[in-house]
This record gives structure tokens, C-alpha cells and sequence, in this order.
């Protein structure tokens, strides 16, 4: 049976780890060549050569998504390794704690270089060669915190705000060009990323601060990355044509209550 | 034009209970004339020189009173479809709620504002003017746990809102939900009554309190001033912050 993403190219951000690397695996079984982009070449390079050693078809790229000369030169390889690119999984991003009031500056900025710029960065120099081929889809990472309000993380709601808006913008732009964007809003997904928040939250106890988070989602448990990877699928793969401007929440509940 | 005629004419149904009550004060206040429609027609004698007994799950009933409304005064400028119910306890998880209580819910809190605003279109699109304010919840917009029929019934009441302002906008009709969150009154004073359940209702709000009937009055009567003119469609939340996380 040929897989759901057969014949495609497919370019995931932040694919070190987490989420992304999920993802990269998944597309990587469906039939996609994937092009695993990370800030740590190191974490790239595992994850692509896993997914060789599994026999489908990887290439790892050190990217930092806030340069837009490291990012072209990152589209220009895989276009080149690959052909065209038919997805784009905008899945770089970083936390950032603090209400508004100690949120420092210089955390600000880079909560928003990484998840909105990057993303803006990353699309820009996709979207030609997904034109060249006449069809593309551009998943971006946003979050429950586009939607609510979480506790002491004024920067990144803002952010995840951000790219929200930033999705249904390219939809209106991009669909009459054959590019459907769409946002995952993924609840909390237990990560390396989400530790130091949780640990936090728990005032310095991991569990605690777990617990107290669970309790926020009636389906009783966080998320996981292979939930937000399988969205992901479906939202890349042709089942989902008629799917723009969506912001496909992945939360478990939480936001429902 | 004298002054007098210009008085806005505003009918409340449902004007004996929590926000009711204080919309109709507030809105005579403001200079509005007020009719105020009950079922219980004795509870509201005392709250305008205008009222009705009214049912608003009954068709006839409906069609007759706001003839007769109309009649006396000439015309409605404003509807506040205020009118709602949140079920007997019984009303719990879906696999739970009896069907009558169901059927019930959705006949006070959907079929009602429905008949309410059919049966005063006709007037308004002859006027080439009018506002519907439809009392809906932030259960329309979240789901309440454990109150399906109420949370059901909500989420339509939102959409009749928007449906309405789509569909007379172009006539100079507007129309809007207002979202409340938990309010204290005699609808929800069972629960409020319950010291851990309302400890726990005042920890989900961010400031920290539930509303007062006169904090929804004070939204219901923005709009019926037409002071928020542009409004249309629009769910306006007011719920303490309850819905922002």
C-alpha cells in the first residue's frame, strides 16, 4: 500500500527532537523524503540517520530559522538533494516563561525571532518551489496559548498568537496559488521543552507541576508527540485539500471547558 | 419628533428573574420604556407599567402578546431574548438527561428567542430598524461540565445571534449575543448556595468574583442605547475572564 505522503518532499523545522522528530519519522514511513532542519546539526543528523538505517529517505540540515541565509541555503540543498518541496512543517519554536510584567526583553524577542520570524523566514523560501510545482502544504505550530491565556507565559501567547494569524493570512494569499497553510494547536505535549515550565509551575517539583497540568485536561493526560505528528500527516497528505486556515486543535480537551 | 417619541420601546422576556429583573431597571433608568414579559406575569406587575404574561415556547402565545405589545406602543425597537433555563438537576452528561429535559431546555433557550424574533421582524423590517439581544452564556462558547442540554442549547443561541445578524443586517436590523459567565441569581443560586461548588466557580474566574445580575445589565443596556451601533453578530463575553484560560 503506498504510503500517505508517496513521491514528496517534505521539510520539518526544530526535527531534532520532540515533535518534529515525531513527525519526521512518521512522514519518513509514509513515503516522504524528509529534510530533518535543527539548530543542533548533531540532533538532525541522529534523526536522519535513523530513519535511513530504517530504509526511507532523510537528510539532515543544521538550520538556525531565524537567519534567513542559513535557511535559504537549507531550501537550496534539499531542492537539489530532493526536488521540490511539497511540505513545510513549521515546527521550530521555543517557550518562553513569565507574566507581562517580568517577561525579560530579551526573552521576548527571541520567543518571537524563533516562532514567528522563523516561520515567516522558512515559508518565504519555500513557497517558490512549492509554486514551481503547483502545490504545497505549510504546517505551522501554534498552540492552545494562541487561543488561551496559560499562566505566566505572556511572550509566547503572544507569539503563538502570532502565527496563528500569521496561517490564516497565507491561506488567504497562497490558496489561490495551490499552498494550503494551516496551524496545529497542540495542548501541553510532554517535551524537553515543557520541563523546565513544568518543573516551574510545580514550584520547583516536576510531578507537582505536571499534576497540577493534567488536571487542566478532562482527557486526562498530556499530549503526545506522536498526537500532534499524526495531525501533522493528515493535514501534509492529500486527504486534507480542502483544509486552509484551519487552526486544528490537538489539546485533549482543555480548551473545551 | 418630540423627546417622548423617541424613547426607545425594549421588550425583556423572562424579566422576573436575575437579569431580568435588573435589565428592566436599568434600562427604565436609562429612559427606555420597558416592557416586561414573564411567565409569571404577577412577579414582574411591579417592575414597569408595561408587562405581559408570556410564554415563550408557545407560538400563539407569542404571535398574540407581541401583537398586543405592538399595539400599545406603537413599536419594538429592541428584543432582549433574556428568557432561559438551565434544567432540572437531572439535566447532567448527555447519556444522562432525560429527553423531556432536553426537549425542554432547548424549547426555552432556542425555540423561544426564535419565536420571539419572528414574531417582531415584520415590525422592525417595516421600520427599517431594530436590535435583538440574545442572552446566551459562555457555555456557548465552552462547555460546561456535566450540562449538556444547557451548553447545547447555548452554543445555538450564539449562532441564532449570528444568524440573524447576517440574514437583517442589510435591513437595519443588528443583532448579538452577550456571553455571561456564572451569574448569582435565583437560576443559580442552588449551586452558589454550596460553599465548595462556589469556592470552586470563583477559582476558574481570574477576578476572582461571579457577576451580578447589574454587571450583564450594564452590556444589555450599551447595546440597547445604541451606543455600540457597529455591533453585529458579535458574542460579547463577559464572564471575568473565565473563558480567557
Amino acid at each position: 500500500m503506498p504510503g500517505r505522503l508517496e513521491g514528496k518532499v517534505a521539510v520539518i523545522t526544530g526535527a531534532g527532537s520532540g515533535i518534529g522528530r515525531a513527525s519526521a519519522e512518521l512522514f519518513a514511513r509514509e513515503g516522504a523524503a524528509v529534510a530533518v532542519l535543527d539548530v543542533n546539526g548533531d540532533a538532525a543528523a541522529e534523526v536522519s540517520e535513523g530513519i535511513s538505517a530504517a530504509g526511507h529517505r532523510a537528510m539532515a540540515l543544521s538550520t538556525d530559522v531565524t537567519d534567513d541565509a542559513q535557511v535559504r541555503a537549507a531550501v537550496a540543498a534539499v531542492i537539489a538533494n530532493f526536488g521540490d518541496i511539497a511540505v513545510l512543517y513549521n515546527n521550530a519554536g521555543i517557550g518562553s516563561s513569565g507574566a507581562v510584567d517580568v517577561a525579560e526583553e530579551d526573552d521576548w524577542d527571541r520567543c518571537f525571532d524563533i516562532n514567528v520570524k522563523g516561520t515567516y523566514l522558512c515559508s518565504r523560501a519555500v513557497v517558490p518551489s512549492m509554486l514551481q510545482a503547483g502545490r504545497g502544504s505549510i504546517i505551522n505550530q501554534a498552540s492552545v496559548a494562541a487561543l488561551v491565556g496559560i499562566p505566566n507565559f505572556a511572550a509566547y501567547c503572544a507569539a503563538k498568537g502570532a502565527v496563528a494569524s500569521l496561517t490564516r493570512s497565507m491561506s488567504v494569499d497562497l490558496a489561490p496559488r495551490g499552498i494550503r497553510a494551516n496551524a496545529i494547536a497542540p495542548g501541553t505535549v510532554y517535551t524537553p521543552l515543557m520541563e523546565p515550565m513544568l518543573t516551574a509551575r510545580g514550584g520547583g517539583d516536576l510531578q507537582k507541576g505536571l499534576a497540577m497540568t493534567i488536571a487542566k485536561y478532562p482527557i486526562g493526560r498530556l499530549g503526545d508527540v506522536t498526537d500532534i505528528a499524526g495531525a501533522a500527516l493528515y493535514l501534509a497528505s492529500d486527504e486534507a485539500a480542502f483544509v486552509t486556515g484551519s487552526v486544528l486543535t490537538i489539546d485533549g480537551g482543555m480548551t473545551s471547558i | 419628533m418630540t423627546a417622548e417619541a423617541r424613547r426607545p420601546v425594549v421588550v425583556v422576556t423572562g424579566a422576573a428573574g436575575g437579569i431580568g429583573r435588573a435589565s428592566v431597571s436599568r434600562l427604565i433608568a436609562e429612559g427606555m420604556d420597558v416592557v416586561a414579559t414573564d411567565l409569571d406575569v404577577e412577579s414582574v406587575r411591579s417592575l414597569s407599567p408595561h408587562h405581559f404574561a408570556l410564554d415563550v415556547t408557545d407560538p400563539d402565545d407569542v404571535q398574540r402578546v407581541m401583537e398586543q405589545i405592538l399595539a400599545r406602543l406603537g413599536r419594538v425597537d429592541v428584543l432582549v431574548n433574556n428568557a432561559g433555563i438551565t434544567g432540572s438537576q437531572e439535566a447532567t452528561n448527555a447519556g444522562e438527561t432525560p429527553i423531556e429535559e432536553f426537549d425542554r431546555v432547548m424549547a426555552v433557550n432556542v425555540r423561544g428567542p426564535f419565536l420571539c424574533t419572528r414574531a417582531l421582524l415584520p415590525s422592525m423590517i417595516a421600520a427599517g430598524s431594530g436590535q435583538i439581544i440574545t442572552i446566551a452564556s459562555v457555555a456557548g462558547l465552552i462547555a460546561f461540565p456535566g450540562r449538556c442540554a444547557y451548553t447545547t442549547s447555548k452554543g445555538a443561541a450564539v449562532m441564532f445571534a449570528r444568524s440573524l445578524a447576517i440574514d437583517y443586517g442589510p435591513l437595519g436590523i443588528r443583532s448579538n449575543a452577550i456571553c455571561p459567565g456564572m451569574v448569582e441569581t435565583p437560576m443559580t443560586q442552588w449551586r452558589l448556595d454550596q460553599p465548595d461548588l462556589r469556592a470552586k466557580v470563583e477559582a476558574m474566574v481570574p477576578i476572582g468574583r461571579v457577576a451580578q445580575p447589574d454587571d450583564i445589565a450594564d452590556a444589555i443596556a450599551l447595546l440597547a442605547s445604541g451606543r455600540m451601533a457597529y455591533a453585529n453578530g458579535s458574542a460579547i463575553v463577559i464572564d471575568g475572564g473565565w473563558s480567557s484560560w
